[in-house]
């Protein structure tokens, strides 16, 4: 049991970011909890961030936790290993159940406790399915959506809505799904990797460099090495901003109109947000050419920063003419789409500079400074949906203004950066888990 | 005196509250074929790429080619090849595109070299690396950092994941690659035989220091293990200087001895009343010696 509980302990607390999160939770629930006494509104909403704080950061991340625990092959020949870690997935996907099953079992009057104990557990699960299974997984959420969506819009008797399906419907899946994966994952020879056939379509896609010349230029050499075309695992942000663009040009197209503005530039700002990527994986591919590039650090920095920019005017261009051409096809007006492009190009400009001064991991730093970022993208959403010019033309400013000072971070930090720290852990940092285990059983 | 290849002074570097490498002063001349020995955890690893400027040094300095290692210039940068313990090459590549990638960044790339090396390894170069065997992506890596015929080669692991007929096949490469051509090998390896077929310097690694440095066969003759049996039973410490290792079992004591000076062998069998005789190591037993508590 012990070592359940310790597997338990690594899902939830494995990535230093789950500890940071935690931490940051722990202080917001303190701080809610006392701020409460002076303004109980105000109290509510900081104790309530700080629980949801807590639970994404130690559920979000823990299937691919688990995932990396799972994946050396060697762990096969540790006693009870795959039935050891099954069962403290499933603790885990079972926990967030326990405090709102009591919860609703404490609630005066007739409240449905099977559901409050179902649906944070099937949340949970498939997160933890979500990330277990990446990149391939990352599609099916979205291709699920896109799909039902259309389906129930061109007959929305075919397919109920979940809240129809009722709780003992939703219990019944989880219960199958996680006798699926019990199935698959007790048995399978090797877990992962997870690549995707599409994926790895998209990829060569967007790996326009494999098509390479006879004659290659040093420059195509150092964007290969610097910019994550070639890589399955990095070009997922690239899908997802892709996927999450078609999506809303396909909702504008079907419905003639955003319905809800709001939702359509958190879209776009979500997207945005994945412009952190290419930055943040330039920053740690640059040790690729270090030796070979004639380059020194600082040069280095300016050929990824030229590099990440072409690449976000390409993107902006493809975002202009794809909204263009959507709000055109149905006589929409034009000019919505001035602001919303304005804020997508500024806060996608600043989320690459975040990633390319993200070079080490100064938590409470990093943390603040993504913290800060998320909020602003949650104004724009706001600023956007309600059509206010000066709040759109603060935030723009604001980004420009952040941008250039993250700049001068990442040049900085450029300067001294150390890609001993940046170097992939080895798989076999997680030896010791399996001593644990042999130890204990 | 020739110009050292690669130089540190009183490198030391840290993670955090973690120290790695403690006050390492050492350096390497054209020509060296140094083995770097140490174990798991022991800052192998860390000091190779402290010494190529992948990061800087907490305190101390790492120079190569007479340039500090954090800013090298394009002229030293290209007389030195790596090939990283964890292969860097692009998944979605084929081999034959990889080479492309990196061949040209070097003015100086032997295209002859390169076509002789992926043939005698037989490297599949039209399949993506994503399909490669670890040892022929291994092979491949070193085929690059050949490729340029660099002054300096820094190896780290680079037989790791090599089979025995690769192995030697690379090794004996290694030295005619090395031998003609006065070129410094820097290499990091758990394979000990294999250092010792290659090396001509060994610098041990224990704990993040430097414990030895200097030729392989000084090594060797510096360390030995004595036998010692007396003429009456042995009790407590032998009190022999340098000590690595002592085990006392009744009248037979063996001692594990650095810097051992074979002049002292008749004065030590005179103070301890016993018979003593010199037994030389090889490179693993030296290594096992050097890691041994007292």
């Amino acid at each position: 049991m012990r070592s359940i509980a310790q597997l338990c302990r690594i899902f939830c607390t494995g990535f230093s970011i789950q500890r940071y999160g935690i931490a940051a939770a722990g202080a917001a629930v303190m701080l809610g909890t006392g701020l409460a006494l002076l303004s109980p509104p105000a109290g509510a909403m900081v104790f309530s961030f700080g629980i949801v704080l807590l639970g994404s950061s130690v559920l979000v991340p823990a299937g691919w936790v688990a995932r990396e625990v799972s994946l050396p092959r060697a762990y096969r020949f540790a006693p009870h290993f795959r039935k050891k870690m099954l069962a403290a997935l499933l603790l885990v996907a079972a926990a967030p159940s326990v405090p709102t099953g009591i919860v609703a079992a404490l609630a005066p009057g007739d409240a449905a406790i099977l559901p409050a104990v179902v649906l944070p557990a099937l949340l949970t699960s498939a997160m933890i399915w979500v990330f277990f299974f990446l990149p391939a997984s990352m599609l099916a959420p979205l291709g699920a959506i896109v799909v039902i969506g259309l389906l129930r819009r061109a007959n929305p008797e075919a397919i109920p809505a979940i809240e129809e399906l009722g709780p003992e419907v939703a219990a019944c899946v989880l219960i199958a799904a996680w006798a699926a994966f019990a199935a698959w994952y007790l048995r399978a020879p090797r877990i992962g990797p997870f690549h995707s056939r599409l994926l790895l379509r998209l990829d060569r896609l967007f790996a326009r460099e494999a098509r390479l010349p006879d004659v290659v230029p040093v420059e195509t050499s150092l964007r290969a090495h610097l910019w994550p075309q070639f890589r399955p695992n990095e070009t997922w942000t690239s899908a997802i901003g892709g996927g999450l663009l078609c999506a809303i040009i396909a909702a504008i197209l079907i419905r003639g109109e955003a319905q809800s503005r709001a939702m359509v530039a958190l879209a776009c700002l979500i997207a945005a947000a994945l412009a952190f990527q290419p930055g943040w994986a330039a920053a740690r591919n640059a040790r690729l050419v270090w030796l070979r590039a004639p380059l020194s650090r600082i040069e280095l920095f300016r050929t990824a920063e030229a590099g990440f920019l072409r690449l976000l005017a390409i993107r902006a261009l493809m975002l202009a003419i794809g909204f263009t051409g959507a709000f055109v096809l149905r006589n929409m007006p034009l000019a919505p789409l001035l602001p919303l492009l304005a804020v997508a190009t500024s806060s996608a400009v600043l989320a690459a500079y975040i990633g390319l001064g993200m070079v080490r991991f100064e938590p409470w730093r990093d943390v603040a400074l993504v913290g800060a970022y998320v909020a602003s993208l949650g104004y724009g959403a706001w600023a956007l949906g309600r059509g206010e010019s000066l709040g759109v033309l603060l935030l723009v400013s604001g980004h420009t203004a952040a941008a250039v000072l993250c700049r001068t971070i990442a040049v900085r930090r450029w300067r001294e950066i150390d890609w001993i720290e940046t170097r992939p852990p080895r798989r076999d940092a997680t030896e010791t888990l399996v001593k644990l285990l042999q130890g204990e059983s | 005196m020739p110009e050292a290849v690669v130089s540190a002074e009183r490198l030391s570097k840290s993670f955090g509250a973690k120290e790695v490498l403690r006050e390492i002063t050492a350096i390497a001349e054209p020509g060296d074929v140094i083995g770097v020995l140490g174990k798991n955890g022991a800052g192998k690893t860390t000091l190779l790429e402290v010494l190529l400027g992948f990061g800087p040094p907490t305190s101390g300095t790492a120079r190569l080619f007479g340039e500090e290692s954090m800013r090298l210039s394009e002229r030293a940068k290209a007389r030195i090849g790596f090939v990283p313990q964890q292969d860097e090459l692009i998944d979605m590549l084929t081999g034959e595109q990889q080479l492309k990638l990196t061949s040209v960044f070097y003015r100086s790339w032997d295209r002859e070299l390169a076509r002789r090396l992926i043939s005698e390894w037989e490297i599949p170069m039209d399949r993506t690396i994503r399909k490669l065997s670890p040892g022929e992506r291994q092979k491949l890596a070193l085929v690059l950092a050949l490729g340029h015929r660099p002054d300096l080669l820094v190896l780290d692991e680079p037989v790791a994941s090599l089979d025995p007929i690769a192995r030697r096949a690379f090794l004996k490469q290694l030295l005619d690659v090395t031998g003609s051509e006065n070129r410094t090998v820097l290499f990091s390896s758990h394979i000990v035989s294999d250092l010792e077929r290659a090396a001509n310097k060994v610098w041990i690694l224990k704990h993040g220091e430097l414990i030895w440095q200097g030729e392989l066969d000084a090594l060797k003759e510096s360390v030995v293990r004595l036998h010692v049996r007396g003429r009456r039973k042995l009790t407590g410490s032998l009190g022999i200087p340098n000590a690595l290792s002592e085990r006392v079992h009744g009248t037979h004591a063996t001692v594990a001895v650095a810097s051992w000076d074979p002049r002292d062998e008749a004065r030590l069998a005179a103070r301890l009343d016993a018979d003593v005789e010199a037994e030389p190591l090889g490179l693993e037993d030296i290594f096992v010696e050097l890691h041994a508590g007292r």
